[in-house]
């Protein structure tokens, strides 16, 4: 627990001014905040691309740039493409189950998105998922799906289903900081720019347990047959910390 | 952060796929990655991507030499 405050205003802009306690240590600087911090989670840690596996249909296409995920449909109708990464940023004390979560703990999952343009035919989804093909999330998992320009959040859980909750409308050719932040049998939070949007507290719709074979997932799916301006879509700056 | 938006000049690859054995590319998925590269013939459903089919037998080897070429 944060006993006190990491202030940052006019008088000591971004600094850790006092000697707050956390987790009973006193910290005196930003620096040794952020090392305690850092002790707190497990393999917290930027969620990069590389290595990753690009899926495409049609004329989709992705790129990626370092830390950053371009996801294209081009210009073909009936086109999805997207790219998936095994994370092994949450560990269960195994090497082989690198990549498997545990959401029976605290966890906290932020990444900006852009988006260039809309369609009602298309799907954007960024997903933690045991799933390898582009679709709704099919096992225990959470995420976002962008349906249009509305805003999702999305979980599945001991309820076996995909469970959809609007968020927002968005705004095309925006940055959005989209944060996801997991309580085990609690709650899902989905925060857009730092302001919550959705609350998931249905407990059913919450993944939990230590499933194998998880990926980071970011998508786009066109269906219809009428689209055929290329829809575009960038994920960049991903986190993925849990507590440890 | 600053976007580029990406200027690929190849063609796609399921629009590659799609020239080798004559099946629309929006019925190909291409899935590759580091450890190799999956084939799948299906469609698009507003869920997702459903497979269909296998790739015909007598087009696998078509599909295995242009794999070796990525």
């Amino acid at each position: 627990m944060l006993g006190s405050s990491l202030q940052i205003g006019a008088q000591s802009p971004y600094k850790w001014v006092q000697n707050p306690d956390w987790n009973g240590k006193t910290v005196s600087n930003t620096f040794e905040a952020w090392r305690q911090i850092l002790g707190e989670m497990s393999g917290g840690r930027k969620a990069l691309w590389v290595p990753s596996t690009q899926v495409v249909s049609g004329s989709g296409s992705t790129t990626v740039v370092e830390e950053r995920c371009d996801i294209s449909t081009g210009t073909t109708t009936e086109s999805s493409a997207g790219r998936y990464s095994y994370h092994g940023t949450m560990l269960d004390g195994s090497v082989t189950n690198i990549s498997r979560p545990n959401w029976d703990k605290k966890s906290v999952f932020q990444f900006e998105i852009f988006i260039a343009s809309f369609n009602a035919e298309t799907k954007i989804r960024w997903q933690i998922t045991q799933a390898l093909t582009i679709g709704d999330l099919a096992a225990l998992g959470l995420g976002v799906e962008i349906a249009g320009s509305t805003l999702k959040l999305a979980s599945y859980g001991a309820n076996a289903a995909q469970a959809l909750l609007t968020a927002m409308t968005l705004t095309a050719s925006t940055v959005y900081t989209i944060r996801i932040e997991h309580d085990p049998a609690s709650a899902i939070r989905l925060y857009v720019s730092n302001v919550l949007k959705a609350t998931q507290s249905t407990v059913g719709d919450i993944p939990s347990g230590s499933p194998a074979g998880y990926v980071t997932f970011f998508s786009i799916l066109r269906t219809g047959g009428t689209d055929t301006t290329g829809r575009d879509a960038y994920v960049n700056n991903p986190w993925i910390l849990q507590e440890i | 952060m600053r976007i580029e938006k990406a200027k690929s000049q190849e063609t796609p690859l399921a629009e590659q796929v799609s020239a080798l054995i004559g099946v629309p590319s929006e019925n190909i998925m291409v899935s590759k990655g580091l450890d190799g590269i999956e084939v799948q013939i299906g469609r698009l459903t507003p869920e997702g991507w459903k497979q269909t089919d296998d790739v015909p037998i007598s087009k696998q080897s078509a599909i295995k030499a242009w794999a070796k070429k990525l």
